[in-house]
């Protein structure tokens, strides 16, 4: 968090026991919504005894055991302490800003870390494409981004290579809000030529993470990050993606969350109907895996 | 009192006078003691010795031998002190007998073999113009040698095949009058140039706009990077680089031999190089190779590429800190190399020619690249500005179609583009007699371009009209005026034409191609 910032006692407390039970192994995200949702605030949970935990109904026996367990929240504070030398924020879930009926959602992140101007609505449209698009793709990314921007709504974005880098940019040159929004800490780049254009977000939006500072991008980080651009997208535009691609993990979480998913691929959409509305198009072996 | 045999010891690219004695102390143990601070290769020189002495059928003293190699001061290096030395050691023990005028005048270079071959040895070049400066008459070397020295006017070099062939020779023996018959005349040899290179520009076919700028950079001493996907010519274009540049001067010549000398890349029985230089170092070169380098400091790329071409292909490949050290040598034109053993500084008055590649995956702004704008940011930020800068020309090079070219017509050859090449430096060196240290454009100080580059309105008009429309600095400007005055003495006019602006603002493509870049931060 800036140092500037100034959280009182209890969110400060909050902050540290959320923390804390993002590190406790075996229990995912979708037992930490339920426990919060159980006790009321992850303070609760830390000081739960047994039996309750029990009582809860939502944990195995190796989950209570976990918790019990690793009831210590020296590393929590350590989080913290780094996450201030380096400037990173970090809100929860009962933040104002925290995109709030995401809370909602049984599988979003407790604890989100960022670096940036945050705002109260962080929500926009999404523009997610291809790493390697065409120049098509690139020209519709850059184009649906100034229109979000003419219309107020804030970039929302995964900083990939491609599409994603494209929409950001176009956001920043058009003097919009841009959220990007990592598979890895934030205290880090990737891809590593993105530094420039991180540090522009920074300056001007946000660059939002589930992860903590240090954490290095992972295989699986992406489709999970990919959940918190389909949370935080109103529309969600989808440029040059194939199928089985990455995208189409974030098009999985966006049905979930009931989204407008509209995608484009190879500029029919703009051919057929004008820039803005393209072609809706749902893959039925996807949806039916769901 | 000892005799003195003259050798000869080489610090970057200047030969040094070394005075070589022996002595004999009587009443002590068998042994040969060589001083002088030498090298491993120098004190390894007294076990060749006496294997050479025996097998000649002399004898080794058995008293001990003192070798001195004067000045003591000086470091040497290096296995061409064995023929002196055993010499100096036959004579000292009174087993030849000399004939005063075969000796004194007389340097001696080589190194022996167990048996008493004398095998060649490097930087003969330099020793040779050491030795003519300090006013010998006659220079002994190996057979394989003898060339290269002779391309060194003003001295009589005997190469000769053994050591017995030596002794006989300061004896006054026949075998001398042998060696008398091969001398040829010095002269001859420098007529004898090596020019058959094997490449023509007449082979490139289908890139006249390239071969144009080609000509500019070359004419005009400009610097020239060539952008372009693979396989589309940029090395071949490149290697005949050397053909058009105009022709060395016997000082050229002489330095770049001397270069090549020292740093073993004279072939045996090579005379002069007529050549200029063409270096292509391949992109994982290390700074030391690059610059110059080693504990006794040996000439490096930007030095073998003295008076000629050092062309980087990959230019993006190549180490940061490796590139950036060619600041200083492009600037300079020599470099100082400073070791434990010595400060050397050696010639590096190079061409700079570059190419790469637009993009990681090469093939950008075809439809085959897929490279992101932040990639193709990131890959062109590796060459950093300060080089950048002081390339002139930034070249596309676009991929010829190969089926056109079996059809196109020929292609101007190099012997005509040299002959334009040379027109225009002679308008230079015309301009620049005045002028200390400045030969072609390129070199123009900013005083000299306000004096020389002066324009009319029309031409004003488009370089601002560009300049605005590119934001260009104003040492761009500077630059593409320095071209321009190159471009109009191509074509032998007085002031700067309109179309000379024209045609300098088609080389600034990398630029052009960076502001299409849809990026933010960084160095955009």
């Amino acid at each position: 968090m800036k140092s500037e910032e100034v959280h009182s006692r209890d969110e400060y407390d909050e902050i540290m026991y959320c923390l804390w039970l993002t590190g406790v192994p075996s229990v995912g995200h979708i037992s930490q919504n339920k426990l919060i949702q159980n006790f009321g605030s992850a303070k609760s949970v830390y000081n739960a005894g047994e039996e309750e935990l029990n009582n809860a109904n939502c944990l195995n026996r190796t989950q209570v055991a976990a918790i019990v367990e690793a009831r210590d929240t020296a590393k929590a504070n350590q989080l913290i302490e780094e996450c201030e030398k380096k400037k990173i924020g970090i809100m929860t879930y009962f933040d104002d800003r925290f995109p709030s009926d995401m809370s909602m959602v049984y599988d979003f992140p407790i604890i989100l870390f960022y670096r940036g101007n945050s705002r109260v609505s962080l929500k926009g449209t999404g523009i997610i494409g291809a790493r390697r698009c065409t120049v098509t793709g690139k020209e519709t990314a850059i184009k649906l981004a100034m229109e979000s921007v003419q219309n107020g709504q804030n970039v929302i974005s995964g900083m990939a290579k491609g599409i994603d880098s494209y929409a950001h940019t176009a956001a920043i040159k058009n003097g919009g809000y841009t959220v990007a929004v990592l598979g890895c800490g934030a205290d880090m780049c990737y891809p590593a030529e993105h530094i420039g254009l991180m540090e522009s977000i920074i300056e001007t939006g946000l660059v939002l993470t589930e992860y903590a500072p240090g954490s290095r991008p992972q295989k699986y980080s992406f489709p999970q990050r990919n959940r918190i651009i389909a949370g935080l997208s109103e529309v969600l535009y989808v440029i040059d993606a194939g199928r089985n691609s990455g995208t189409d993990s974030t098009c999985l979480f966006a049905r979930k969350y009931e989204r407008r998913i509209i995608r484009v691929n190879d500029g029919v959409g703009s051919q057929e109907a004008g820039m803005t509305i393209g072609v809706n198009v749902y893959d039925n072996r996807k949806t039916a895996r769901m | 009192m000892a005799t003195v045999v003259k050798c000869f010891s080489v610090e970057g690219i200047e030969g040094h006078l070394v005075e070589i004695e022996a002595t004999s102390l009587r009443g002590q143990q068998q042994m040969i003691s060589v001083i002088g601070l030498g090298d491993q290769a120098v004190r390894e020189a007294a076990e060749r010795m006496q294997a050479a002495i025996e097998s000649c059928g002399y004898e080794i003293p058995h008293d001990k031998m003192i070798i001195s190699l004067a000045p003591g001061n000086l470091r040497k290096r290096g296995s061409h002190y064995d023929l002196a030395m055993t010499i100096a050691l036959l004579i000292s023990t009174d087993q030849v007998t000399v004939k005063r005028d075969r000796i004194d005048n007389c340097g001696m270079i080589g190194e022996l073999s167990l048996n008493g071959k004398l095998r060649p040895c490097n930087g003969i070049l330099p020793m040779t113009s050491e030795a003519v400066r300090i006013g010998l008459k006659t220079l002994i070397v190996p057979e394989e040698n003898a060339k290269e020295a002779k391309s060194i006017s003003g001295i009589t070099v005997h190469g000769m095949n053994s050591l017995q062939d030596v002794i006989y020779y300061i004896e006054g023996r026949a075998v001398a009058e042998k060696e008398k018959k091969k001398e040829s005349t010095n002269e001859d040899n420098l007529k004898e140039s090596n020019l058959a290179y094997g490449m023509d520009f007449r082979d490139v076919k289908g890139q006249a706009e390239l071969v144009d700028a080609i000509v500019l950079a070359a004419a005009g001493g400009h610097n020239i990077l060539m952008i372009g996907e693979p396989g589309c010519g940029k090395s071949m274009i490149a290697q005949r680089m050397p053909t058009i540049l105009p022709l060395m001067s016997e000082r050229e010549s002489l330095e770049v031999t001397k270069i090549q000398s020292i740093s073993g890349l004279l072939p045996p029985d090579h005379k002069i190089v007529r050549m200029r230089p063409f270096r292509a170092p391949h992109h994982n070169i290390s700074l030391n190779a690059m610059i110059g380098g080693g504990s006794f400091a040996m000439p490096g790329e930007v030095s073998l590429a003295h008076n000629g071409v050092l062309f980087l292909d990959e230019l993006a490949e190549f180490n940061r800190s490796t590139l950036d050290s060619l600041r200083q040598p492009m600037e300079d034109k020599h470099v100082t190399i400073s070791r434990v053993n010595g400060t050397n500084c050696y010639p590096a008055n190079f061409m700079f020619v570059a190419a790469m590649n637009p993009c990681p995956c090469g093939y950008y702004p075809s439809s085959r690249c897929k490279c992101t704008d932040y990639e193709i940011a990131h890959y062109r930020s590796k060459i950093s500005g300060p080089i950048l800068d002081r390339i002139d020309i930034q070249k596309d090079v676009r991929s010829v179609d190969y089926f056109d070219l079996t059809r196109e017509t020929a292609a101007p050859s190099s012997a005509e583009l040299r002959k334009r090449v040379e027109k225009a430096r002679k308008i230079q060196q015309e301009r620049f007699t005045d002028c200390e240290g400045i030969n072609c454009n390129s070199q123009m100080t900013s005083a000299l371009v306000q004096n020389y580059c002066q324009l009319d309105n029309e031409s004003t008009g488009i370089l601002r009209e560009a300049s605005q429309r590119n934001g260009f600095s104003a040492r761009t400007i500077h630059k593409l005026l320095k071209v321009a005055r190159t471009s109009a003495d191509l074509d032998d006019v007085e002031n700067i034409r309109t179309d000379d602006i024209k045609r300098v603002l088609r080389c600034r493509d990398l630029d052009r191609s960076n502001r299409n870049m849809y990026t933010v931060g960084g160095e955009q």
